[in-house]
């Protein structure tokens, strides 16, 4: 039997499903349109639930939406897990009844994986415009200390339980030192332009507002050889959000519309002590499978968005994703391509080393700020005719990588 | 008074049997009698084949640091031991595990020999040291 001629086609011209299916049998393509993001820093005093309220609400007011306009929900959890975050955002929010909902699950991979979800979701029907919203209170309602040792408590036992999230990343640090001679002011140099970037931003927008040279960043307190305390994310409140919809309702708006044309994801282990090697991670496969699918090379990249929870992470990341030859990242730091006039201006917010890091929301704003940059709206730091933006996230220690590429649309209104 | 580097308590049954034998200095590694996958950490069931016919075998204790760092900030419980010298360390077996490594954060470096010293190791202590193997 036909299903659509017998079953839904009648329902659909006797209105039963409603204005909303009708249209959704017609196959959509989503964009993202707006994005909301809260203050960022150490002492907001909002919970997790207003924290997303916040930035939920500077996302629905960028694009002319209501609450009741959104009929999809992706969300993070919070730091100290809920049992049930989900239902409990949906209400708080405003935003019930939904058609679509999930919870993301690969730490700091998890916000660009959420776009390609959200675009599936748009894309088969399943909800005409969603939300993407993560926010947390991690300094002020959890506390610094308190976060650092939780996380740790969190690494197996199989691993030494001294270990501070950032001695994990140090083991591929000190590796990379090793076998190619990157040098530790290399390092530092990618925290140098993280601050720089982060300097140049609005006071609410920026956990840090200093600019340091890479020899500051050497002189910081040791954490863990050869990351100083400056090559470390920081511990932050804040949050953000985005909205993606479909193409016609972009138009309706008036938004300029960016469009997810390629997307990789690629998650290899749990334990640093098993990663495969310390010279690859799954960012060589998403970000080969995203750039081919967007059908781009680098030299359309006008932003590079890496996740940068470490500066080692930065350095890994950007050769596995071909940026430059691999054992050579610390040359393509020296060589200025990743600063704001560079060929490939890097984290332009100031990213996680010096914008903000609210725990398992971090990754939300690397894609917060391609929006802005793509969009025309980066304020000091706007790379000029930026068009072509590559996102990456990156969760667990090394685990889980994500990439996307996302690229401006024209805007179809008048 | 607790001591802080107890045998871990939130472990499954192979998890326990793994530390009750680092406790008594008999480090092992899980090998796979059906597919003959050495692996590490153990699992009720072999991460290859899915088999349960595997058995805890003794290592040689020797190895070659492939990651290392020396850490100044450690979890509170271990304040007072820095800075720790804490290296992945492949075995000569095959599989990688992290350890420790009693030596000055400057003698170590990617491809330096180890050999694992088990004198320290008691239910109060099951951290895995390794020295320095030196010409
Ligand atoms: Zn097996």
């Amino acid at each position: 039997m036909d299903v659509f001629q017998h079953v839904l086609a009648p329902m659909i011209s006797s209105n039963l499903l409603g204005d909303r299916y009708r249209m959704q049998l017609r196959p959509m393509k989503p964009v993202l349109i707006g994005y909301g993001e809260t203050s960022v820093g150490e002492s907001l005093n909002c919970r997790y639930e207003e924290l997303n309220m916040w930035a939920t609400r500077e996302a629905l007011r960028d694009v002319d939406l209501e609450p009741d306009d959104i009929d999809g929900l992706i969300a993070t959890a919070p730091f100290r897990t809920e049992r049930f975050p989900l239902p409990r955002l949906i209400e708080y929010l405003g935003i019930a009844p939904l058609n679509f909902a999930e919870l993301t699950g690969v730490g700091g991979a998890s916000h660009v994986t959420s776009i390609h979800r959200a675009a599936g979701a748009i894309e088969n029907g399943q909800a005409e415009t969603i939300l993407v919203v993560a926010a947390d209170a991690l300094h002020s309602d959890i506390g610094p200390r308190t976060v650092i040792e939780e996380l740790s408590d969190s690494v197996s036992e199989f691993e030494d339980p001294a270990n501070i999230v950032p001695s994990l990343y140090a083991h591929v640090a000190n590796w990379h030192l090793d076998t190619f001679g990157t040098t530790r002011k290399q390092l530092a140099e990618i925290a140098a332009i993280a601050h720089e970037h982060a300097s140049l931003q609005r006071a609410e927008r920026a956990h840090r507002q200093e600019a340091k040279s890479a020899d500051e960043i050497l002189d910081a307190p040791m954490v863990a050889t050869p990351l100083t305390a400056d090559q470390c994310a920081l511990i932050s409140d804040g949050g953000a959000a985005f909205i993606v919809t479909t193409e016609e309702n972009a138009a309706e708006l008036d938004q300029v519309p960016v469009r997810l044309t390629g997307f990789g994801a690629r998650h290899t282990h749990d334990h640093i002590s098993q990663m495969p090697s310390f010279n690859e991670t799954g960012a060589i496969e998403a970000g080969q499978r995203a750039m081919a699918e967007a059908t781009v090379d680098h030299a359309d990249i006008d932003v590079l968005q890496i996740y940068d929870c470490f500066t080692i992470t930065v350095l890994r990341i950007l050769e596995d994703l071909g940026f430059c030859e691999r054992g050579n990242g610390g040359d393509l730091v020296d060589s200025g391509a990743l600063r704001l006039t560079g060929k490939w201006p890097l984290n332009t917010h100031g990213g996680a080393l010096a914008q903000a890091h609210p725990g398992m929301p971090c990754g939300i704003f690397h894609i917060t700020e391609a929006l802005r940059q793509l969009q025309g709206r980066a304020e000091a730091t706007q790379v000029d005719n930026a068009s072509t933006a590559l996102v990456h996230g990156n969760g667990g220690i090394f685990s889980t990588q994500a990439v996307a590429i996302l690229e401006r649309g024209e805007c179809h209104a008048d | 008074m607790p001591t802080n580097k107890p045998i871990p308590t939130s472990t499954t049954e192979y998890e326990h049997q793994y530390w009750q034998r680092v406790a008594n200095g008999d480090v092992c590694i899980a090998h796979c009698q059906a597919c003959d996958h050495v692996y590490h950490p153990p699992r009720r069931y072999c991460p290859d084949c899915y088999s349960d016919e595997w058995e805890f075998e003794p290592i040689a204790g020797t190895g070659t640091v492939y990651g290392y760092t020396s850490i100044h900030r450690p979890t509170e419980r271990f304040a007072s031991d820095t800075p720790i010298v804490s290296a992945i360390i492949t075995l000569d077996e095959g599989p990688r595990l992290m350890g420790r490594v009693a030596c000055d954060s400057e003698a170590i470096a990617v491809g330096t020999r180890v050999r694992l010293d088990t004198s320290g190791l008691s239910s109060d202590n099951v951290r895995l040291t390794f020295e320095l193997l030196t010409k």
